[in-house]
């Protein structure tokens, strides 16, 4: 894969950019991530749709939810109809109602939970790959042996034994996530280390530190946007499934995870997980789209591609 | 044409794959239960078939129909125990019972007769083997008169026991050929893996194939002494609740057991009959009265204002038609309960004024409960979501804390919950099973209420375990009226156990005792 092609740390362009561009033509730019651009694929158009649609229905759930989601003042197992437009749950509460005001808990969290694995796995894995031997093998092989779990199972145990709750979820969630970080991050940074301007620097007395963050950060952080973006979709399914398990958010809080655990026992009364299945899939698609657009635009092989239909 | 051709060819290949896939399917002649076979389905609980060592509902569905008890209760009635394979008698002091063997037509599968040695042998093995249900016949000591009695010796009075005999764990299995199979009547008994295979009892079914993952098939026992069944063989598979559901729909199951209150009213007529029996299960709030661990819950006017603050029509709505209403932990058809009609009131105006008088002023009172567990149906996490919204109308804040139910019975055992909901399962219907609840008993010590806790109801207690035959059932009443003031355990609701039936099942007997009997169907 190209995506992690280096940039040069002042010109911010790859070093095939610059080997067939103006040798000396200096670029301020550090940062260019052509986040715009990637927007103008017909899929990130669609992602960024619906997440902007969800957005606006997280922040303004109050206004938006027609009741009290904890309220059981319904008929209980009631189908879509004009008061209660997606339903009521096996308690007679409204399940639009819960549907909107779960997506404030789980929105933020599932973001919140991947900026957090996403520093600790970039973090771990640029040490590693910069300093290398024994710090690389000691977080490496921690990386491995979470690795060798499958995600939700591993969660599932971390989350049983701290106990049912959000902030639980999210720790398990975290644990688990990031040496996917961890590893592209170090690849990315062992590349980068025996780069010319990365010895440069270190011949010019740079500290390790400064050499991370400023000559080899800007060239790493790509591909790690990309992976994070992508991730956002898995958390949110890794936080469903606690809930689905009773792992999650603890009741009555409203969560699409719990709710469709509570429609399996109750098939005839379909809308019950239909809806919060279909929010489910709805954010996790969004998040892929915009995922998928974001690498297609940062990675230069690509993004010549997409610059070439779009424009 | 070369590309029709092909095509054809694939067409004919994937309908005769199809055709043959469906064919495999429909190879098992247990599907369906066409002819002389009954399909039973339920969520298997099964460890073993071994009657004296299962103490789980699908190993007792089992056993009822392949072992007989010495006694009976008459027509499922659980406040009437009556003769099995034997007639009994009850001395004054309640402390001897004489077993004396009246079905003398009476055979094992294998032929052989019932004997008075084979009754010994099996209460023997049942308190030897040291197993989950050998507490039935703690302190008693079995003792064989001559070749038709039997006598049943109990240090203290001991007048529960003809509500125990009936039990499905107190089967009559074959001495002979048990002994043979190294079975004993001590912690050496090596016969459990043989019984599962090869059940040894007088019941008109005897185990033909077991599999405690998947189905247990029973075939008719052609030595039975009472009348044959109809169904010759019995397939009891282990099916979740949703696909008992489509199964009775669709004609391929007769006989579901673990339907709850919503998918049951998906049956209509057409399809099957839905049988609904009282449970014998209760389930209650309970309330830690160490002031330290219960926090409010230990002062009892906060009790009694949540007893106030619950609307119980709503919890016996949610758990579905045919659940009633509780005055105390003991179900209403037993012996020694409560009559309904003295069962807690709403009453939101009394939860304040009571909790104005214990000082509650909102603080949140963490809420434990099994999140795993559902009872006849009941989700108790639904149930504890329910409680919380109406507590919370009278202003009293529940903190709900699920957890899988071994973690929170590990919690409630450790009586440090100061609050929760709690189940109980009478293991025989007699209201001395509820004396655990009484203070000092092993329950009551899981919110701390000692023996000394309450004299009043020690003195109720004393006088209803001195009580005889007609006047048990009002010292008892007295005693859990008194318990259930008290405010410590608050019964919620006794939940309705439901049977569905199909329609190609046109009589059956379905009572408290045996939720469905097989032998019986026709």
């Amino acid at each position: 894969m190209s995506i992690g092609s280096p940039k040069h740390p002042a010109t911010g362009s790859t070093r095939t950019e610059a080997a067939t561009g103006d040798p000396l033509g200096p670029v301020v730019k550090r940062w260019q991530f052509r986040f715009p651009k990637s927007l103008r694929t017909p899929l990130g158009f669609v992602g960024a749709a619906i997440l902007v649609i969800w957005l606006i229905l997280a922040i303004f759930a109050p206004l938006v939810a027609p009741f009290d989601p904890l309220a059981q003042d319904f008929p209980r197992l009631t189908g879509p109809g004009a008061e209660n437009i997606l339903g009521t749950d096996t308690l007679g509460r409204d399940v639009f109602s819960r549907i909107v005001v779960a997506a404030r808990t789980t929105l933020p969290a599932a973001v919140f939970v991947v900026i957090c694995s996403a520093l600790l796995g970039s973090v771990l894995g640029a040490i590693a790959g910069y300093f290398g031997r024994a710090v690389d093998e000691i977080i490496m092989r921690i990386a491995d042996l979470v690795f060798a779990f499958p995600t939700i199972i591993l969660a599932m145990v971390i989350a049983a034994a701290l106990g049912p709750g959000l902030k639980n979820a999210i720790i398990a969630i975290l644990l688990v996530s990031w040496p996917s970080y961890a590893r592209v991050t170090r690849s990315l940074v062992m590349t980068a280390r025996s780069s010319e301007y990365v010895i440069a620097g270190r011949l010019l007395g740079f500290s390790a530190g400064r050499s991370l963050l400023r000559e080899i950060a800007p060239n790493v952080i790509s591909p790690v946007i990309v992976l994070a973006t992508l991730d956002v979709g898995s958390a949110i399914l890794t936080m469903a499934g606690l809930s689905f398990l009773s792992l999650g958010a603890v009741p009555p809080t409203p969560d699409w995870g719990a709710m469709i655990s509570e429609g399996v026992s109750q098939f005839a009364a379909w809308w019950i997980a239909f809806f919060p299945g279909l929010c489910i899939l709805t954010i996790v698609m969004a998040f892929n789209f915009i995922g998928d657009s974001l690498r297609d635009s940062l990675d230069p092989h690509t993004a010549q591609e997409v610059g070439e239909t779009t424009s | 044409m070369k590309r029709l051709t092909r095509n054809f060819v694939a067409i004919c290949s994937t309908l005769a794959l199809t055709a043959g896939l469906a064919a495999c399917s429909g190879g098992s002649d247990d599907s369906g239960g066409a002819g002389d076979t009954i399909v039973a389905e339920t969520a298997f609980n099964l460890k073993t078939i071994d009657p004296h060592r299962q103490f789980e509902f699908t190993g007792s569905t089992i056993d009822n129909a392949v072992y007989q008890t010495a006694l009976e209760f008459e027509d499922g009635d659980l406040t009437k125990p009556t003769d099995g394979l034997c007639s009994f008698e009850m001395s004054d002091d309640d402390k001897e019972m004489t077993l004396t063997l009246k079905d003398k037509d009476a055979k094992f599968s294998n032929g052989d007769p019932v004997t008075v040695d084979d009754i010994v042998f099996s209460f023997e093995r049942l308190q030897g083997i040291k197993g989950n249900p050998s507490f039935f016949l703690d302190g008693v000591k079995v003792k064989k008169v001559d070749d038709e009695t039997v006598k049943l010796i109990s240090k203290d009075p001991n007048p529960a026991l003809p509500y125990i005999l009936p039990n499905a764990s107190i089967g009559i299995v074959n001495s002979k050929v048990v002994k043979d199979n190294e079975g004993t009547t001590d912690e050496n008994d090596g016969a459990e893996q043989f019984l599962n295979e090869n059940s040894q009892g007088s019941g008109p079914y005897k185990v033909e194939k077991y599999d405690a993952d998947s189905q247990v098939v029973l075939t008719a026992n052609e030595h039975y002494s009472g009348p044959k069944p109809k169904f010759k063989r019995v397939v009891l598979r282990n099916v979740s609740a949703e696909t008992q559901l489509t199964d009775i729909q669709s004609g391929q199951a007769q006989v579901a057991y673990d339907l709850n209150a919503d998918q049951a009213k998906q049956i209509d007529e057409s399809m099957g009959k839905i049988s609904s029996l009282p449970s014998t299960r209760s389930l209650y709030i309970f309330n830690n009265t160490d002031e330290k661990l219960g926090g409010p819950a230990a002062d009892p006017n906060f009790r009694k204002a949540v007893m106030a603050a619950i609307d119980y029509d709503k919890l016996v709505d949610l758990a579905g038609e045919g659940s009633q209403r509780m005055a105390s932990l003991v179900p209403n058809e037993f012996v020694g309960a409560v009559s309904k009609d003295d069962a807690p009131e709403r009453d939101l105006a009394k939860a304040k004024a009571l909790l104005k008088k214990a000082g509650y002023d909102g603080e949140k009172i963490p809420f434990h409960y099994p999140s795993d567990q559902a009872v006849n149906g009941v989700d108790l996490a639904q149930l504890a979501e329910t409680l919380q919204a109406q507590l919370k109308e009278a202003d009293i804040n529940l903190d709900l804390k699920p957890a899988p139910s071994s973690t929170q019975l590990d919690g409630f055992r450790s009586a440090k919950q100061p609050m929760g909901i709690g189940t109980w399962g009478a293991d025989f219907p007699d209201p001395t099973n509820y004396n655990v609840f009484i203070p000092g008993g092993s329950v009551a010590e899981r919110v701390n209420w000692g023996k000394d806790a309450d004299p009043k109801l020690a003195e109720l207690a004393a006088e209803a375990s001195k009580a005889k035959d007609s006047d048990r059932d009002a010292a008892y009443k007295k005693l859990y009226k008194a318990t259930t003031d008290t405010g410590v355990w608050i019964p919620l609701v006794q939940p309705v156990d439901t049977v569905a039936v199909g329609s190609s099942i046109q009589k059956f007997v379905s009572n408290a005792d045996t939720s469905f009997d097989f032998a019986k169907a026709e």
